[in-house]
């Protein structure tokens, strides 16, 4: 019964256009976030260049998997900084070059160009190619919001499940908790935080954003607890002769993660925001990697003069959250077993 | 097994107390309760709502915390189990609730409802969990099929067959039914009771039946306990309750039973008002304020259950209980209709 239960909630996931669709749209996202070197990069996924082939591009990507870059080689001479690209690229026999040819930190004369065939969506005040950095953003900020908010999501509902089900003492020093955490000026202590780690990356802002944000969900989860722990089903699992931890994992937290789950969804948005924060004021993700928070920030300072700046970064964070908030609430009615009356019209 | 005349189930002296939050109270939910329920017998507790029925039900499997007596299941002491030596014997008894649908967790197919205590207990493995789950949901009037479905696609009368399913599952010997029929419309009431009687019959078990329903009671039970306001004022066999109640609020809750077939009637007596807080119940018997019979006696005195005079098994907490009211004025003038 147990096996049949995955397949079900797919079935019915499935029905759901926009969670579908939103589904698709993320799984692309991850897509172009591995992707990104052979997608945008002034190196060429596949060229001959004097009688050898060689694979620069894919070689990036496969680089940018965890730890293997211990294992496989740079491809030289393509990822030497004195290299011409551009000049091999044209003396070579063949090239496959990369959908978007820059990359992410190239610097060009032409700055603030609008968008054209060479840069689709114009370059930026330091003559960066907008479209690269934005695909290069994308992986900061699905690991800055989907990390960060998975950190959240177990701490909060550990916590607040804890809370609102053991009552009395815990209850006590989880809730007090909880409103110190709330009433802390949490973008402060963010700042603090990443002024004393030595070197701020992405993992750091994970981290701290994580352990922030979980405050909203353990609240909710401990509300829920509270509501569902003298439900009539939860005396009925007591009376059954279920210990605590099975009342509280098979019974109660099933029926309390739909609102949770909603919430988490929420938060991923809000991480994705507050990374941006943490990027224009240079705590965040260190300049110059690319992030969608770096290149809303450029782009509002310039807003008078190059105001085509403003829409890819926040086109791309509005669309993620979105898409981020429908996959949520597709997956939470799909898991509510009442949810398949909804298909039924009168008429 | 012990023997027949060994009581399954015995209270002595019951009581579960709450503090009310926020005042100095103390809410008596249940005060002082002692009976004896033999093996394959059914004891019948009825009484008003709010007059602690179901806290005594949940009191005497330990669902709620024991404040003083004793519960004492086929020869152990519970009151003071505690974890794991507790959830063992809870295979042993059982409860079917009031309501099926809020017992039962929305999102928990029939089958693992019921598969549940099998798990819990480790009673049975792998497919043979499925097997158990199919013959007790075949055994309550359900399909195998069923198990797959959640509660909420089935009709009320069938989530209680899933609830008594999972109860019946784990094999117990005691099971409390709490209201099991009030939630449901009637022709389903006559099922789900007929199914209960079978299931008495077949497994040999033993109820504690709580209702509010007299007719249900008088059909079901072998014995009747009578609740007011956290105290038995009343117990013993059923026909000996039923045909001679010996305190006036038995006599009052046998006048509210419509009778299809109305009888001459003795006088028609009916209360007033409604029953005290158990947070603070009136000094004396706690039913005097709505006695009609009432006297000075009631008002100072709290009455203890007596045996009556025509059978020692019948037990009642009455002043009067000796007397024969039937042709007494009521001294409480308004607690007579014509």
């Amino acid at each position: 019964m147990l096996q049949a239960r995955a397949p079900r909630l797919w079935r019915r996931f499935r029905r759901r256009r926009l969670g579908m669709l939103s589904l698709a749209g993320l799984v692309l996202l991850a897509a172009v976030a591995v992707l990104r070197p052979v997608l945008a990069s002034r190196l060429p996924i596949v060229c001959r260049y004097e009688g050898r082939l060689y694979f620069p591009g894919l070689v990036g990507v496969l680089r940018s998997v965890p730890f293997a870059s211990a294992v496989v080689e740079e491809s030289r001479p393509f990822s030497l900084p004195s290299f011409d690209v551009e000049k091999a690229v044209a003396d070579s026999s063949f090239a496959v070059r990369a959908l978007i040819p820059y990359d992410p930190l190239d610097y060009s004369s032409e700055v603030r160009a609008r968008p054209s065939r060479q840069h689709w969506l114009g370059t930026d005040d330091l003559g960066r190619d907008v479209a690269a950095r934005l695909v290069h953003g994308t992986a900061v900020s699905l690991k800055v919001g989907l990390g960060a908010m998975a950190l959240a999501g177990l701490v909060g509902i550990v916590l607040g499940a804890w809370a609102g089900y053991a009552g009395g003492i815990v209850d006590v020093v989880v809730s007090r908790l909880i409103e110190l955490v709330m009433c802390f000026p949490v973008f402060f202590l963010i700042l603090a935080v990443m002024v004393w780690v030595e070197e701020p990356g992405v993992t750091h802002v994970v981290f701290v954003i994580g352990l922030t944000a979980w405050t909203p969900i353990a609240r909710l989860m401990r509300a829920e607890m509270l509501r569902l722990r003298g439900s009539e089903f939860a005396v009925a699992a007591r009376a059954l002769g279920a210990g605590p931890v099975r009342v509280l994992v098979r019974h109660l937290l099933p029926n309390a993660m739909a609102p949770v789950a909603v919430t988490i969804t929420f938060g991923v948005g809000h991480a994705i925001l507050i990374e941006a924060g943490l990027s224009w004021l240079g705590f965040g993700v260190p300049p110059p990697a690319p992030s969608w928070g770096v290149m809303l920030r450029s782009a509002y300072d310039q807003i008078q003069s190059a105001p085509f700046l403003v829409y890819p970064p926040c086109v791309a964070i509005f669309v993620t959250v979105l898409m981020v908030n429908w996959l949520g609430e597709a997956v939470r009615d799909a898991a509510d077993p009442r949810g398949e009356s909804e298909n039924l019209v009168p008429g | 097994m012990s023997n027949a005349t060994f009581p399954l189930l015995c209270a002595k002296d019951l009581s579960v107390r709450y503090r009310v939050s926020g005042g100095r109270g103390v809410l008596m939910a249940v005060n002082d309760v002692t009976f004896d329920l033999l093996r394959a017998t059914t004891l019948g507790l009825v009484g008003e709502s709010g007059c602690g029925k179901t806290t005594l039900a949940r009191a005497v499997l330990r669902l709620v915390p024991v404040s003083d007596g004793q519960v004492v299941f086929d020869g152990l002491d519970l009151s003071h189990l505690s974890g794991s030596h507790l959830r063992r014997l809870r295979r042993r008894m059982q409860i079917v609730f009031q309501d099926p649908l809020g017992s039962l967790s929305p999102r928990m197919t029939i089958g693992d409802a019921v598969g549940e205590g099998l798990r819990i207990h480790r009673l049975r493995r792998g497919s043979a969990i499925r097997d158990r789950v199919a013959e007790m949901l075949e055994r309550v009037g359900l399909q195998a099929a069923d198990m797959v479905r959640y509660p909420y696609e089935l009709s009320g009368g069938q989530r209680q067959r899933v609830a008594i399913a999972r109860a019946l599952a784990v094999g117990p010997e005691l099971l409390v039914c709490d209201e099991p029929v009030s939630a449901l419309d009637v022709s389903a009431q006559a099922q789900i009771l007929s199914l209960l009687v079978g299931l008495r019959r077949d497994f040999g078990l033993t109820y504690l039946f709580i209702s509010h329903n007299l007719a249900i009671v008088d059909s079901v039970c072998d014995a009747v306990a009578v609740m007011y306001l956290g105290r038995f004022v009343e117990i013993g066999p059923r026909a000996a309750v039923f045909e001679n109640p010996g305190h006036p609020y038995t006599r009052v809750l046998l006048e509210s039973v419509p009778d299809p077939e109305p009888r001459p009637r003795r006088a028609s007596l009916r209360t007033i008002g409604e029953p005290a807080s158990p947070s603070s119940p009136p000094p004396g018997c706690p039913f005097h304020p709505r006695c009609p019979f009432a006297v000075d006696v009631c008002r100072h005195d709290r009455p203890e259950l007596r045996a009556t005079s025509s059978a020692p098994a019948h037990r009642v907490a009455c002043h009067r209980a000796d007397e024969d009211l039937s042709g007494a004025t009521p001294s409480n003038a308004s607690g007579i209709t014509a």
